[in-house]
């Protein structure tokens, strides 16, 4: 198993991962909804982007140990 | 009612991305289960040749540390899986849901003191049994004032500007806009092919009494037929020098459009619907008109606009219907929230036929293509009457 290949594109996941879960909230916000449709929406985006910005950190978290504990 | 500005292109552009996006965390969810598959078992292949060598030791820090990031792996999947996946699909849904609420606040809804009172004033009007009641009240008042007597159509200067070169529905409803009182416009549409084709522009009601195009004759118009308004706008057609045969497309708000259909059903003035007519009326557009009750033949193209929020289209006591060479374009309020906004042209029927719902729409689009001789080419200048009581001088 080609390990360096691996962790480089585990951390390509984690930071595109990232990335999405930071968008999420913006474009939501961008948008013009309805009061109450749009704060609905609006919080549900935003939870949702904490938990994939989470995730993305647990992913990045993983490639940190693993440098460790596969090196080479 | 609050008005609210809602960007449609950015929700249906933002449904898009939400969807994209869902499926891109989807693929590499997938692909994250893949990695860390392989990793697992590289782990425990490596353990494997470490217990080999050192049977009875306690796992080193960095079999530990390959453990917990496997853990950590596995969590960030079961995240995406079972939390992140189910919250894309429910933001597809607020999506959804708010571009449906939009559809339905373009629809009717009654829930203000002044809509309720158009519902219901709608809802006795085109009630089984209210329309023979709507219908024999109508009669007996235009039978009891009379035949309001003749009128005819005096020439007067028009705006020299006539319509664009590809003409909308919405401009000819504009067009309609700018008529004075009792005012008719004819515009003649050059045809290469043969015969000029001609557009007729009528204004709506003005006044309870007196005019050509008062309350009084509109009832008269809508229960009988013939009214003074038809026969003055009959006058403008032929002081426009419109000749017998000529294809002709009449475009009327309110009263206008009562006397447009009833011209269109008359057998002396539509060729289309009995031998000996005028003229040939192919397409009619009608703006805030009632819409049943005559007999227009199908060859006679009629595109009507009725807003849900005016009481005036439902006045022949019937709903509107679709068929027959007719299509009834109907829509919401539009949040205009008292009656007469809701029957004119500037506050109702314009902004209507300018939304891209209007324009989108299948039976309009059928309704535009074929009037193309009528919308796809250059018209000359307008000529501009005005109706007025009384038999007009001799000739």
């Amino acid at each position: 198993m080609n390990i360096p290949a691996v962790l480089a594109r585990l951390e390509e996941i984690s930071a595109r991962i990232k990335k999405l879960g930071a968008e999420y909230a913006l474009r939501t916000e961008r948008v013009q909804w309805q009061c109450g449709r749009g704060k609905r929406a609006r919080e549900r985006a935003r939870w949702l982007s904490r938990l994939v910005q989470s995730t993305a950190g647990e992913t990045s978290k993983a490639v940190a140990l693993l440098r460790i504990a596969l090196p080479g | 009612m609050t008005q609210v500005r809602v960007d449609v292109d950015g929700l249906v552009e933002l449904r898009s991305w939400y969807q994209a996006t869902h499926s891109e965390l989807l693929e590499t969810t997938v692909e994250l289960g893949r990695i860390q598959r392989q990793l697992s078992l590289e782990v425990q292949h490596r353990a494997m040749e470490g217990v080999q060598k050192k049977p009875h030791f306690p796992p080193t820090k960095q079999e530990n540390f390959a453990y917990d990031s496997i853990q950590l792996l596995h969590h960030a999947i079961k995240d995406l899986f079972f939390e992140v996946s189910p919250v894309c699909t429910a933001l597809v849904g607020d999506v959804d849901n708010q571009l449906q609420a939009l559809k339905k606040a373009d629809e009717p809804s009654y829930n203000n003191p002044l809509d309720l009172q158009v519902g219901a004033l709608k809802t006795l009007l085109v009630a089984p049994g209210s329309g023979l009641l709507v219908d024999l009240m109508g009669k007996w008042i235009a039978g009891r004032l009379g035949y309001q007597g003749p009128a005819y159509a005096r020439p007067i200067s028009a705006p020299p500007a006539g319509l664009s070169a590809h003409p909308t529905i919405a401009e000819l409803l504009v067009r309609t806009g700018t008529l004075g009182n009792a005012e008719v416009e004819v515009i003649k549409v050059p045809n290469q092919q043969g015969t000029p084709r001609y557009i007729v522009l009528i204004r709506g009601i003005a006044g309870l009494f007196g005019g050509p195009n008062s309350m009084v004759d509109a009832i008269r118009g809508t229960k009988f037929g013939s009214s003074a308004h038809s026969c003055g706008v009959l006058s403008a057609m032929r002081a426009a020098k419109i000749p017998p045969g000529a294809e002709v497309m009449l475009v009327g708000h309110s009263q206008g459009g009562i006397t447009a259909r009833n011209l269109a059903a008359d057998k002396k003035v539509n060729s289309l619907n009995g031998e000996g007519g005028y003229v040939r009326i192919t397409h009619v557009v009608t703006a805030g008109s009632p819409t049943a009750g005559k007999h227009i033949p199908p060859e006679t193209r009629v595109l009507a606009l009725e807003n849900e929020g005016d009481v005036i289209p439902d006045l022949d006591g019937e709903n509107a219907r679709s068929g027959r060479g007719q299509y009834v374009y109907q829509f919401g309020h539009l949040g205009t929230l008292n009656l007469d906004a809701a029957h004119e042209l500037s506050s109702s029927y314009i902004p209507a036929a300018q939304r891209e719902r209007f324009t989108d729409d299948p039976g309009v689009r059928r309704f535009v293509s074929s009037a193309d001789g009528y919308l796809d080419h250059s018209s000359q200048p307008p000529e501009r009457f005005l109706l007025q009581r009384g038999v007009g001088p001799t000739p």
